[in-house]
């Protein structure tokens, strides 16, 4: 009965329009039929960029009573580590009806839903496909691929920010570009004393401290004769580190805030609050509708020094000059958390 | 299947699509025939262009899926290369199922393209696979013969109706070097012709085993070819060609290559398929008359003996892996030259 009901519905369903003739009579619409190449796989590194895993769909032509565009029908590959899909780890719209992966790019997923290197783990894919927004949406079947996600080689520039006594490494900075030139976030207290090394370790081979000299609080000294460097401010901190001008800098972070769209690109109007257990920063965010221009996160409300567009998913790059901002289709009340604690790359995520 | 279900397939759905725009991308038309004449595409990049975020759109700038956009073109088949063990993984057996699945869903047509090696096979090169490098002749036979099977048993298991099976690729002086080449020896290049012929028939009995010669104009060639497998007993049913032009020879071009099909055609009583064409992407206006001049002469071969045109990865473009001879723009929008395919 309760198919009958549905089947009539869809042949009421009937949407304004202007003109005689805009209506088309479309049969067909079936969900899609999915497989992938792979139901078990091993990610490696050493395979980085070769094609590790393709997920494909096959769906019927759509009937239509006049020409109409196939792209009529939106599918979303859904990936998740549950089977009942409870949370979606992962949604991508295509076009296309298949999606082809290397052992990088499917690795860089796994990571980000939460897989552990080397442990074994399943991944749930299903593909929801919508015809209008009218219709019920149809779900292929769901097809689990067993993958061990590998650790990748950390192949980033960092200097390690070691407390006093070099037994603690809680921070770290990070030249993205190779360049010399570090940075990071860290948060500590007033007057906390440091040094800046390239491995986490009392034996690493450059161990920066400060001049050893009145005003060289801020010069970089990898000497036996170094001091240690200490910082003047308190609280959530921008360190940056120049190793060919052998200086460094320190910027209090007062506060970073969202901004978009959704509240008319205030630069105060929803501020950010320090999760200092996690790490991370958090905001709760309310949208009716995707963000056309992406979101941005502004420090200290200035507009030329915010995170926005990065190339890789779930990452953020912080700008100093114009740059649009991230990603965020994300309609509802949702959390949006921003982790900086690794200057190789910024990330967030949206909960 | 469940009564829902059955409901719902045969469910006429009436809806409205956006009022005014109706017509602006018409890739399903419900009135159109599919002809018996193939037009297809070789689409053997296609996964690994979008694994690389390569987007394609239609004239209009709405992004698509590939293959339909090549549908909505007018083209009803496409062909795929298929590699024995290739070192990045695109191209395999199951890269090529993935393809075949997508092209098969839209209604099109497949050719298979069988290179016999791990990587490119063509005029310049044709390197046998590394796990074959050490076997003896016999055992080369069938190691093609167990390949050719393997993959299109898959194929078929997957409900994939194959027309058209290219036993080598470019084999204008054989394949498999050195034991099948040629100029060395034809016998053996037509016993491994053979083992491919045989294999193909084995699963696909209707499908046709095309040997593919480059240089579609150069009737020597293709005579010293099929001379030679005809007098050493290979198999075939249809001769496959290419043929690349450029804007300044098209015309001629195509006279010496529609030439040569007549020859093929009443030398051998093959019929011929024009398996690899392309032109300069920016030199669409030169490519677009030299197709349609191309159909057209081919179209008029008498009793339907040339069954089709193939332009070789016409999604290229933006200098996708350095070559220039696809049919869209650097916008990833389709060139005048596939004005031809409809």
């Amino acid at each position: 009965m309760k198919n009958l009901i549905l089947l009539y519905t869809l042949l009421l369903i009937v949407c304004a329009c202007t003109k005689e003739g805009d209506k088309v009579i479309v049969s067909g619409f079936e969900a899609p039929t999915l497989s992938s190449t792979k139901t078990q796989l091993d990610l490696e590194e050493v395979n980085a960029q070769n094609l590790a895993l393709q997920i494909v769909w096959q769906q019927p032509v759509l009937n239509a009573s006049q020409p109409i565009s196939q792209k009529a029908i939106k599918n979303t590959l859904q990936l998740s580590v549950d089977q009942n899909f409870s949370t979606i780890g992962r949604s991508i719209d295509s076009d296309a009806s298949s999606i082809s992966y290397t052992h990088e790019q499917l690795n860089r997923i796994l990571l980000g839903l939460g897989f552990a290197p080397n442990e074994g783990k399943t991944l749930y894919a299903r593909v929801v496909s919508k015809l209008a927004n009218n219709i019920t949406p149809l779900y292929s079947n769901v097809i689990p691929i067993a993958l061990k996600a590998y650790q990748p080689a950390e192949n980033a520039d960092y200097l390690h920010m070691s407390n006093k006594d070099m037994t603690q490494f809680p921070w770290k900075l990070c030249s993205r570009n190779k360049n010399g030139f570090y940075d990071g976030f860290v948060q500590v207290d007033q007057w906390y004393n440091f040094y800046l090394l390239d491995e986490p370790s009392a034996a690493a081979s450059k161990i920066y401290g400060s001049y050893p000299a009145d005003n060289g609080q801020y010069k970089l000294h990898a000497g036996d004769d170094r001091w240690n460097c200490w910082t003047n401010n308190g609280g959530y901190l921008y360190i940056s580190a120049d190793v060919n001008k052998l200086e460094w800098k320190e910027i209090v972070i007062s506060s970073l805030s969202v901004t978009g769209d959704f509240n008319g690109w205030s630069t105060s109007a929803n501020s950010m609050t320090y999760d200092a257990q996690a790490k991370v920063w958090k905001a709760t965010i309310t949208t009716t509708a995707p963000e056309q221009w992406g979101m941005k996160i502004l420090v200290n409300e200035s507009w030329s020094w915010f995170f926005g567009t990065a190339e890789n998913e779930g990452e953020c790059t912080l700008y100093g000059a114009d740059a649009s901002g991230f990603k965020y289709d994300k309609v509802g009340t949702h959390t949006l958390i921003l982790d900086l604690s690794d200057p190789k790359a910024f990330k967030y995520s949206i909960q | 299947m469940k009564i829902s279900k059955a409901l719902l397939t045969v469910a006429y759905v009436v809806l409205f699509v956006s009022c005014g725009n109706k017509n602006e991308f018409p890739d399903i038309d419900p009135g159109k025939e599919e002809k018996n004449f193939a037009k297809g595409a070789d689409i053997g990049w296609i996964t690994e262009m979008e694994s690389n975020n390569v987007k394609f759109y239609n004239s209009a700038g709405v992004q698509m899926d590939g293959i339909a956009l090549l549908k909505s073109l007018g083209m009803n088949s496409i062909r795929l290369r298929v590699w024995v063990n290739p070192t990045n993984g695109w191209n395999s057996k199951e890269d090529v199922l993935v393809k075949a699945k997508r092209a098969a869903a839209l209604g099109m047509k497949v050719m298979i393209n069988f290179h016999y090696s791990d990587s490119w096979a063509d005029p310049g090169q044709q390197n046998k696979p590394a796990a074959w490098v050490s076997l003896s002749f016999d055992q080369l036979k069938s190691a093609v013969n167990a390949h050719t099977k393997d993959v299109l048993d898959l194929l078929k298991k997957n409900n994939i109706a194959v027309g058209w099976v290219q036993v080598g690729n470019e084999t204008g002086n054989g394949m498999l070097w050195n034991e099948g080449k040629a100029d060395q020896n034809m016998s053996n290049y037509a016993q491994l012709t053979n083992a491919g012929y045989d294999a193909v028939k084995a699963i696909y009995s209707n499908a046709k085993v095309i040997v593919h010669i480059h240089n579609g104009w150069d009737n020597n060639l293709f005579r010293w070819i099929f001379d030679g497998l005809k007098s050493n007993g290979a198999k075939w049913d249809v001769v496959g060609m290419s043929l690349y032009p450029s804007k300044d020879n098209w015309s001629q071009m195509t006279e010496q290559c529609i030439s040569n099909i007549r020859d093929m055609i009443s030398r051998y009583n093959k019929e011929v398929m024009i398996c690899e064409v392309g032109l300069s992407w920016d030199e669409e206006a030169a490519a677009e008359a030299w197709l349609k001049d191309l159909f057209s002469k081919s179209q008029a071969i008498s009793n339907n003996k040339v069954l089709g045109v193939f332009y070789w990865e016409p999604l290229a473009h933006n200098n996708w892996k350095g070559y220039t001879l696809g049919a869209f723009n650097n916008a990833g929008r389709p060139t005048k030259a596939l004005n031809a395919f409809k």
